[in-house]
């Protein structure tokens, strides 16, 4: 479901004397900086807290190699604060959000976490690909984190302060993009992902949801090289050979359209289904209409289902604070996560909104749906279980076009399968 | 027949970076670790230029060949003109210096979002062309063509012009070529200018085959080290036609594999691995730098390089006389205590994961400053520690003290059987193997649930006394690193030390006196191996939990680049870089800046590229400016390359130091 990752000649002697001197000294220059106001408020945009406003700690990848893909989902979050900030706060509660960039670096997702909480942050909002490293420090610091669940160690014993609109994927999968295909004549179908552990448990769920939802298993390969397409153009000669109608796959970053662009290469029709996509405009436009017919399970209502009111709200917000990132698809991720939170605090009543209070109320969550902005999520049944329910968007003539459900419940539902 | 041409394709990706490789260390001796990182450079730029930016394509394709060739000529000026003539080692370091800061440089000064793919040089290049049953979109004919033409060009021009034999002359024999008249240093120039060609023009050519994402470009050269090796890094013809075998071959087996076999899930995505190992246990190479080749001293080079070198201006840090102990074990008390009391949490949790990374980082102290053995692949094996202790601990109920017992002698396992295969080989060869070593646990090992459970590796709490979990893990880590630092200067002073240094200066006589040096290079690699172990085992109880992420190829060059810039040959040169490590990220968290992250990765790479102009590192580099300062009125002693001709360089090998 989701991808888990996870130096002159004359000048010479100058150089040579001061280059590293110069980063060495950098770098103890910074580290005293930081040790100055170790004991401050820390964290950009902290300041300081009433009784009722709720201190949330953003994590997210903002430098380094994954905040190309990542980095826009702050974006959402900062307009949900500043919208409902200016019409009083969540039940009254203001919000004040610190950003903590994580640096695309496991290390520095754990420092981040500590950071926010040596900071007094009520609550997390992250789904960043290395939050693992940093939960079990936030599992003992009680901390609750609000987030489309993407690491594993979201789930199991002791985690009852990690909420997922997506439920327990790991090990879980849902069929609805299987009995999507096979209702449209797409019956033949392979299932593919790299060799990341967790997209592979992930595919051999998706691969028994197959004859579940009544198609025709026709291939596996949980260990495909989508390093590069070149690589996938091999692959889409073998399912054309054996007559693929229909490509789930769980791969890295953009491998699943570069997979349909290479389908089509070779003369194929089939849709291949990406995990975790998304639908921003951007893909279409940087792929062309070669990708046509490619498949994304979509977590959200999205701008194109503009009677959802969730989506009603997100795009007065957006108009406002950040009208160029409209139809950002990882702003509205960001801002889906908030709405997450949102729900929590819904349930806080008159208690005030501490951590272990946040907790509590998250787990009286029941048929949540943020307005329409996501499917039903319960807890704390979903910190054990699959959310099986998302919608389906499909690239029709170089546009996304959302395929399932109706214009105020864009979301279709299949049955949770296990990979065991 | 139906998977040949998807193999070409792939075939043409690693012909282009095996290719770049092969090109550099023919024409310059330096075999470049940074290929991949240039190469994202220029797509990356490319990128910028067309979708951010909007330029038309043929102004950003004119724009980025000409940046290759700048590329190549300001890495030649800036850092391999100051050290050509050093050996092999000093100069794969520089290149991870590169390859460590350039994406990281290019990231923070051209920031993007929403990168889902890069152009190619060609409009409309998802467009299918169809000749019968033959199918290819303008993108992959461009990258094959392209591959064509430039390395045959370059086969050409490197190996039938008189250009090409003057410039291979220069490599091969630099004093004759000098001799001969020629301009060496005018054509080292334009060595890097070509080989710089050649690497940006593959970025722009491969951008649209490839996610644009550094450790993607990074992983690919890595193992498009094989298909060079196949060519000894000498001949492109053979490096090229080796890229394209490999392709098809991997496209062969993709096609043709039994579905579910172990073929088919397990040989693919580690062939590049399984050629390179195969390639460096049979082929057994013997690589030279132009150092080598001017002093004709392959064998001695061998022996001396970094190590060699550093060891015979040892800054005072390095060595605790006796007498210095209890200052030192003083001092690293008083450090302690107020690493343990006088910061918040946040802090004094960063200085537990600096002091982590110091016991891990002794290990390239070990195995590198001590042993002269470059260890390319330290992550993979802190790794098996880590997740050693972390299982053992957490599922078998061994308790954390037998557990990083049992991983230490796990991590030192692997570092027998690591160095058994790496003493076979030249001082590049183990090298090589410890980064083919990294490649495996990356595309292989590391993907196995058996080993790593996809929830990552747990431990359990630790806390000593009263004491909460981070004065616990700095008391836990400070005691082991005082233990381990004692030990390694008593190493140093013992017999076995001074065999240690006896072999370093010069290996054949060491072997003629009876020494047995094989066995002592496999003897010091698996003892940097255990402290990497028991390293990766204390970041383990850091954090709580482990993931293969934690220790990525990527990373552990970072970990050498850290340790290189501090000061690799002294134990205070791991505590620092450690510290610095942690420290860094964790106060440039506070710098409220957007993208400034990047900015601790590019000082570290810098760092490393600085260093291998003088490898005493930081450190020393700021005692001995003190030391200067003190005793101002004494002229200076050279120390550098900078202070005259590279010749007479005395970072060189050869002969042994007094001080050692």
């Amino acid at each position: 479901m989701k991808d888990v990752r996870a130096g002159r000649n004359g000048r010479a002697f100058r150089l040579r004397g001061v280059l590293v001197p110069a980063a060495g000294i950098a770098l103890v220059a910074a580290m005293s900086a930081g040790c100055a106001s170790s004991g401050g408020s820390g964290g950009s945009g902290t300041t300081a807290s009433t009784s009722s406003t709720i201190k949330i700690a953003y994590l997210g990848d903002q430098s380094g190699s994954l905040a190309t893909t990542f980095g826009g989902g702050v974006i959402g979050a900062q307009a949900f604060v500043s919208y409902y900030n200016a019409h009083g706060g969540l039940d009254g509660h203001k919000m004040t959000l610190s950003v903590y960039d994580t640096q695309s670096s496991p290390s520095s997702v754990l420092s981040d976490a500590r950071l926010a909480v040596e900071n007094g942050a009520d609550a997390i909002i992250s789904q960043d690909v290395y939050l693992g490293s940093a939960t079990s420090y936030l599992a003992a610091q009680k901390i609750p984190v609000f987030g489309a669940g993407i690491v594993p160690q979201f789930y199991g014993p002791g985690t009852d302060m990690f909420f997922s609109q997506e439920g327990n994927w790991i090990g879980y999968e849902s069929n609805t993009q299987s009995k999507y295909m096979v209702s449209q004549g797409v019956k033949k179908i392979a299932v593919v992902s790299d060799a990341n552990p967790g997209n592979a448990v992930a595919a051999h769920a998706v691969a028994k949801g197959v004859t579940a939802a009544g198609g025709t298993l026709l291939y596996t390969n949980y260990t495909v090289d989508d390093t590069s397409s070149a690589a996938l153009l091999s692959l889409a000669q073998k399912l054309h050979s054996l007559g693929a109608q229909g490509v789930y796959t769980n791969v890295y970053g953009t491998a699943a359209p570069q997979l349909q662009a290479d389908m089509a290469q070779v003369g194929s029709k089939a849709w291949v289904v990406a995990g975790s996509i998304g639908v921003s405009p951007a893909i279409p436009t940087q792929f062309g209409k070669t990708i046509n017919g490619l498949l994304s399970e979509v977590f959200t209502a999205t701008w194109y289902n503009p009677q959802v009111p969730g989506i009603v709200t997100y795009t007065a917000a957006m108009k406002k604070y950040s009208p160029a990132n409209v139809q950002n698809a990882e702003a509205l991720s960001g801002w889906a996560n908030m709405v997450m939170f949102q729900g929590a605090i819904n349930q806080l009543g008159k208690k005030s909104p501490t951590p272990a209070n946040i907790i509590a109320a998250g787990n009286t969550i029941s048929g949540y749906t943020g307005d329409g902005l996501f499917p039903p999520v319960s807890f704390p049944a979903m910190h054990t279980q699959l959310n099986p329910c998302f919608s389906l968007a499909q690239i029709v003539n170089g546009q996304w076009k959302i395929v399932t459900g109706t214009a105020t419940n864009p979301f279709a539902c299949g049955a949770a399968e296990s990979a065991a | 027949m139906l998977y040949i041409y998807p193999g070409i394709v792939i075939g043409a990706l690693y012909a282009l970076l095996g290719g770049s490789i092969t090109l550099t260390y023919s024409l310059t001796g330096v075999i470049n670790l940074a290929v991949g990182a240039t190469a994202y450079a220029t797509a990356y730029l490319f990128y910028h230029l067309v979708t951010v930016s909007k330029w038309a394509l043929a102004p950003a394709v004119v724009l980025c060949l000409l940046a290759g060739p700048i590329f190549g000529f300001v890495i030649w000026a800036g850092v391999f003109r100051h050290i050509e003539n050093r050996d092999l080692i000093v100069q794969l370091t520089a290149t991870i210096g590169i390859a460590v800061a350039l994406p990281a440089l290019m990231e923070f000064a051209l920031p993007t979002e929403n990168v889902y793919q890069s152009p190619g040089i060609v409009p409309n290049g998802f467009a299918v062309l169809r000749i019968g049953s033959f199918n290819t979109t303008r993108d992959q004919l461009a990258a094959v063509i392209g591959a064509v033409v430039l390395l045959g060009g370059l086969i050409l021009a490197v190996e039938k012009t008189r250009l090409g034999l003057s410039i291979r002359a220069v490599v091969d024999r630099p004093r004759l070529a000098a001799g001969a008249g020629i301009n060496t240093t005018r054509l080292s120039a334009f060595s890097w200018i070509l080989t710089g060609f050649l690497t940006g023009a593959a970025g722009i050519l491969l951008s649209p085959l490839l996610q644009l994402d550094p450790g993607i470009y990074t992983s690919l050269s890595v193992a498009a080290l094989s298909v060079a090796l196949a060519g000894r890094f000498r001949s492109l013809a053979i490096t090229t036609l080796a890229g394209l075998a490999l392709g098809v071959l991997s496209s062969e087996i993709t096609g043709y594999a039994p579905q579910g076999s172990v073929i088919a899930n397990g040989l693919v995505p580690a062939l590049p691995f399984f050629l390179l190992a195969g390639l460096l246990l049979v082929g057994r190479t013997s690589l030279k730098s132009r150092q080598d080749a001017g002093s004709g001293q392959t064998a001695r080079a061998d022996s001396g390089s970094l190590g060699q070198a550093v060891l015979s201006r040892l800054p005072a840090l390095s060595v605790l006389r006796p007498g210095r102990y209890v200052i030192a074990l003083l001092a690293g008390g008083v450090f302690t205590l107020v690493a343990m009391y006088s910061f918040n949490a946040y802090w004094t949790a960063t200085l537990a994961a600096g002091i982590a990374f110091a016991v891990t980082f002794l290990s390239f102290t070990i195995s590198t400053g001590y042993g002269g053995v470059l260890c390319l692949g330290q992550a993979g094996i802190a790794a098996f520690g880590a997740i050693v202790a972390g299982r053992l601990a957490t599922e078998a109920g061994l308790g954390l003290p037998l557990s990083m017992v049992i991983a230490v002698l796990c991590a030192a396992f692997c570092g027998v059987v690591l160095g058994a295969v790496g003493t076979r080989l030249d001082q590049v060869g183990f090298a090589l193997v410890t980064l083919a070593f990294a490649l495996f646990c990356e595309t292989f090992a590391f993907n196995l649930q058996a080993l790593i459970p996809l929830q990552g590796v747990n431990y359990p709490n630790f806390q000593i006394g009263g004491l909460n979990t981070s004065q616990s893990d700095i008391l836990l880590g400070a005691i082991l690193f005082a233990v381990l630092a004692i030990l390694v200067s008593w190493f140093r002073r013992s017999r076995f030390g001074r065999v240690s240094s006896a072999i370093r200066g010069n290996p054949v006589e060491a072997e003629s006196l009876g020494v047995h040096v094989r066995a002592f290079r496999v003897g010091v690699f698996a003892l940097g191996s255990a402290v990497a172990g028991l390293g990766g085992a204390l970041i383990g109880i850091e954090q709580g939990n482990v993931s293969t992420s934690d220790f990525a190829l990527l990373t552990g060059l970072v970990w050498l680049a850290v340790v290189v810039t501090i000061g690799v040959r002294s134990f205070g040169g791991a505590l620092v870089a450690g510290l610095l490590f942690a420290i860094a990220p964790a106060a440039f968290e506070l710098v409220t800046i957007s993208g400034f992250g990047n900015l601790p990765t590019v000082l570290f790479g810098l760092g490393a590229i600085g260093i291998a102009r003088d490898p005493r590192g930081f450190l020393a580099q700021m005692s001995g400016n003190l030391q200067k300062l003190i005793a101002r009125p004494e002229p200076a002693t050279s120390i550098g390359p900078a202070s005259g001709a590279a010749t007479s360089d005395p970072v060189t090998v050869g002969g042994g130091s007094s001080r050692d």
